[in-house]
């Protein structure tokens, strides 16, 4: 398995570094950051990478442009906050919601998959984009049940909360407690489910994907497989989310709409992964990590520009920290113009080229 | 599909009109309750008939019947350019609602510039500011499309997953440039005092804003029909829905006439913006972002493509929304969705399929 | 390739002329260098098996696929690069394999969209109704709901209520019925005898043998045999050879 999952790395020796320097990072990231936002940072962005890499598999395997990934994302967190929230902390539960949360996904993408191919493949992107924001409306309909607006605030079993201590020594001048285990539990959880995935693309599944991909055409005469493939390729995709979502709710012990659902958590998803790059699980890691820091430090380096400009109306509103988003956006439609494989892509075919 | 009923009522009235003989072999004409767009008026009709047996009070019913067919009017505005733009050039702009949002500002800075009119006018000055701001919408936002299609659309023809993403990027940069040029407050928009309150017979009350907006949207339809059937220019775009190959064959520029619909569709999205920002009285940059989600719906419903299929749909969904919130108030939005799937495992392609030429 | 065959070479001049054309539809290479000539004021008939590139070379004629390498001539003009348009407006008139009717629109409109000020001259009009008598009958009928043959009809129709310098014809017989195709060689026989170039494609030998002054036979994306009508018709083995059987069943 080791050895599959090594041939699929990307051959870019840029590219490689890059990898290797941000697993490095991540793998000690509470021993090389100080500080429990940084930590919370890296959290994020190992969940964000499974969640992006989940919804590569289905964009650039298959072509499919989903709105409703956040959704599954959605179910997996809301499925553990409630259970944490109405039943009772402990793993025993975690696991029947995690379960459930894969079951009731499943159900939805199948659901969602076989509504959109009585129809043309094109409507799949609207079709998933009503059905989110339905869900939105749902989730701040029930309140009783997921708390509305709000979300909820839940407490998760004690070994993994700072409360519960390992040892009573520092060690590298960090605190061994539960809070350090949580992030190694995420990032083992991540990892694990990222190298999935990449086992995953490089099976003969995979590679049925991206012929289909590849072949529209011949696709749609094959017809019935098309339809299989497509649908267990949603399937997979969406309980990869699910499980990400799952994480993102034991990290935050809290879950809301803001934090699991709203568009723009998917529009940052369709950034991260065009950024990044389709089709190439590694542009995941690429994307997702560039999106994060850009959000922390485009803000910074735009303050400065927007101080600078401070007396030119427009100018000036054009380089708010608020406003990261429009550079992104900007960037975004560069990208996909110019480099429709994305940062990972460009590097992997501009090696090709001289080589 | 566009002529059939007109067909058909010629059919029957014109006399003279020569009949089936047996030397030429000949299809009668489909029998009249098969043909789609009859059908689906039937249906929108049969909404009204559930919505008056399911809400007891009539005058209740009269009233949301009113804003279902004013949301219906301008919900048909705002999706007319998106289903014709994805019809003629098989283009799918997730940044439509952009477009809206636009002209919402736009319509809402062009009334600011004539703040004694709207405070002391009449109800037909504030008319024709009312006009005058859909105009100001329309211009701008017909210039921006014209912008958005040169650099943005044209790379990606015939690419429906760069589609989507271009346009989804271009919507965010859009909507942020709203934030940069009216800044990231919502703004309130109060509608003049003649468009507020409301007239009364009896037992019934008709919001005058609805009933403009219903006038507006039926004004507008019956225009879009006119232009469809009765100028080379709408003849052209009901041509090229069908098959622009076949267009351009006959020597047209199909280009020239896509940037044409694409530039008129998105004036429409903007004037949609206009009217609704002044129906919910407030605007942020994010109206055209969820109204785009109707949008796709009601696009969805009708027949991607189909005119009259958009305003069949428009108003079903603006019915349904209203009698579905009076009743169930959580329900509107899945009520609506829940249509869509049932239309779709009816009819694939929609209410009023629009027939490709190739088959 | 073979023009040589041709008898009367002084006689005619050639109104289109397609040389060494290659092309390709997306990753596939279908036509490998085309050659072959339509001679003015006659019609020509392009041959060959299903899946031997006729389409693709009227499509390519058209400017609906572009050509990779060659030329393509009309009179003295080049053609190739120039789009549909274009061609269209130069006075190449195109009659599709699928017939291209607009369903939804009515005869009189399909009609009227092909006019070029968007009104008819009342001559031109009698003129086509008098070739089809059928599409007078059903003149506001949606296009959609005529038959296959009045659908052919109402194409040819659409292809010539203006004047053209060509009319590129695929396959008008395509799932007809036997009566309905004699028309059809009716009314391409008045054509022709007012002075019409066509190139047209069909498998009907009969249709092709008959109306047809010129023959180009494809295989295989290439021109494989080029030569007036009648020398065809009287070598039998030649087309044995290669039209196959099917085209002697035909007759
Ligand atoms: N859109 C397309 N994509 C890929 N290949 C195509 C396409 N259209 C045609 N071809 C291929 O090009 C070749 C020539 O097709 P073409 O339609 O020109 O043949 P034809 O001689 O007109 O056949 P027929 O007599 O059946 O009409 C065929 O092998 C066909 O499979
Ligand atoms: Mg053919």
């Amino acid at each position: 398995m080791f050895q599959s999952i090594r041939d699929t790395l990307p051959q870019s020796r840029i590219l490689r570094g890059l990898l290797a320097v941000i697993v490095v990072s991540l793998l000690l990231a509470p021993f090389i950051f100080d500080g429990s936002r940084a930590l919370d940072t890296a959290a994020r962005l190992c969940i964000f990478i499974v969640l992006v890499a989940s919804y590569d598999l289905l964009l650039g395997y298959t072509g499919v442009v989903s709105f409703a990934h956040t959704l599954f994302f959605g179910i997996g967190a809301y499925s553990v906050a409630i259970a944490f929230d109405h039943v009772a902390p402990g793993f025993g539960v975690l696991l029947v919601a995690v379960v459930v949360a894969l079951g009731v996904s499943t159900v939805v993408a199948v659901t969602i998959g076989l509504v959109s191919l009585r129809v043309k493949a094109i409507f799949y992107a609207m079709i998933t984009l009503a059905v989110a924001s339905v869900a939105t409306v749902l989730v701040s309909q029930l309140y009783l049940y997921t708390g509305g607006e709000d979300g909820m605030t839940y407490r998760i079993p004690r070994v993994l909360t700072p409360a519960f201590k390992l040892l009573d020594d520092k060690v590298l001048g960090v605190r061994i407690n539960g809070k350090l285990l949580n992030y190694y539990l995420i990032f083992t959880v991540s990892t694990v489910l990222f190298l999935l995935m990449v086992r995953i693309v490089a099976s003969p599944f995979g590679k049925v994907l991206k012929a289909l991909r590849e072949n529209d055409f011949r696709a749609e005469a094959i017809g019935y497989t098309t339809v299989y493939y497509r649908t267990a390729a949603t399937v997979i995709s969406a309980c990869m989310a699910t499980l990400a979502g799952v994480l993102m709710a034991i990290w935050l012990r809290y879950t809301g709409p803001d934090s699991v659902l709203s568009l723009n958590i998917m529009i940052d998803i369709l950034l991260m992964v065009v950024i990044g790059g389709m089709g190439s699980l590694y542009g995941a890691i690429i994307g997702a990590t560039l999106l994060v820091l850009a959000r922390n430090y485009l803000n910074e380096a735009m303050g400065v520009a927007h101080n600078a400009f401070i007396d030119v109306p427009i100018l000036a509103e054009l380089f708010n920290p608020e406003r990261w988003l429009l550079w992104l956006g900007v960037l975004f439609v560069v990208m996909v113009y110019f480099f429709p494989l994305g940062i990972v892509g460009r590097l992997v075919r501009g090696r090709a080229d001289h080589g | 599909m566009t002529t059939q009923i007109q067909t058909l009522i010629k059919q029957l009235t014109k006399r003279g009109e020569p009949m089936a003989d047996n030397s030429v072999s000949v299809q009668p004409l489909s029998h009249w309750h098969q043909n789609a767009t009859v059908q689906s008026g039937l249906l929108l009709v049969a909404f009204a008939f559930i919505g008056f047996v399911l809400i007891p009070d009539p005058a209740a019913w009269m009233t949301l019947t009113i804003a279902g067919l004013a949301m219906g009017m301008m919900l048909f505005v705002m999706t007319s350019g998106f289903t014709l733009v994805f019809g003629l050039m098989d283009v799918l702009n997730f940044g439509h609602g952009a477009f809206i949002s636009f002209g919402a500002f736009v319509g809402f800075s062009v009334m600011a510039m004539f703040p004694e009119l709207i405070a002391a006018g009449s109800f037909w000055t504030h008319i024709g500011l009312f006009v005058l701001a859909m105009m100001g919408a329309a211009v701008v936002v017909g210039l921006l499309s014209w912008a958005f299609e040169r650099l943005i659309i044209r790379h990606v023809y015939g690419n429906h997953l760069m589609q989507i993403l271009i346009t989804t990027g271009g919507m965010i940069v859009a909507e942020e440039m709203i934030y940069v040029l009216w800044g990231h407050e919502e703004r309130a928009w109060l509608k003049p005092d003649s468009f507020q309150g409301s007239f009364q017979f009896g037992d019934f009350v008709f919001e005058k804003y609805r009933l403009l907006a219903v006038i507006m949207g039926v004004v507008l339809f019956i225009l879009l029909r006119w232009v469809f059937t009765h100028t080379r220019l709408g003849l052209l775009i009901r041509a090229g829905v069908e098959n622009r190959e076949i267009v351009k064959s006959l020597g047209f520029n199909i280009e020239k006439l896509f940037i044409l619909v694409f530039i008129a569709g998105s004036a429409l999205a903007g004037m949609g913006g206009v009217m609704w920002g002044l129906y919910d009285e407030v605007i942020t940059a994010h109206i055209g972002q969820n109204l785009m989600i109707t949008v796709f719906i009601v696009a969805i419903i009708g027949g991607l493509g189909s005119i009259e299929g958009c305003f069949l749909a428009a108003l079903m969904v603006g019915l349904l929304t209203n009698y579905v919130g009076f009743i169930f108030p959580k329900l509107a939005l899945v009520s609506t969705l829940i249509l869509m799937v049932a239309v779709l495992l009816w009819r694939p392609k929609g209410l009023v399929p629009v027939s490709k030429g190739d088959s | 390739m073979t023009a040589n065959l041709q008898r009367n070479v002084s006689e005619t001049d050639d109104l289109l002329r397609l040389t060494d054309v290659h092309t390709h539809i997306g990753q596939y290479h279908i036509l490998h260098g085309v050659s072959f000539r339509v001679p003015r004021n006659q019609v020509t008939m392009l041959l060959g098996r299903n899946g031997a590139g006729k389409t693709t070379t009227m499509r390519t004629i058209m400017g609906l696929w572009p050509a990779h390498s060659g030329q393509v001539h009309l009179k003295d003009r080049a053609i190739e690069t120039l789009d549909t348009m274009t061609i269209a407006r130069s006075g190449v008139h195109y009659v599709p394999e699928n017939m291209g009717i607009f369903a939804g629109l009515t005869v009189e409109e399909n009609v009227r969209l092909a006019t070029r000020q968007n009104r008819f001259n009342q001559d031109r009009l009698t003129w086509v109704f008098g070739l089809f008598p059928a599409l007078e009958k059903f003149w506001h009928w949606p296009a959609g709901q005529l038959s296959g043959g009045q659908k052919q009809m109402l194409a040819i129709a659409r292809a010539i209520i203006e004047p053209c310098e060509i009319l590129l014809v695929d396959e008008p017989s395509k799932g007809l019925a036997p009566s309905i195709i004699e028309s059809l060689i009716r009314a391409f026989r008045e054509l022709k005898d007012a002075d019409t170039t066509i190139l047209m494609v069909e498998q009907n030998f009969r249709m092709a043998s008959t109306l047809g002054d010129h023959v180009a036979i494809m295989d295989d994306g290439c021109i494989v045999h080029e030569s007036d009508m009648a020398s065809f018709v009287a070598d039998k083995d030649k087309q044995a050879s290669l039209l196959g059987l099917s085209m002697e069943a035909h007759q």
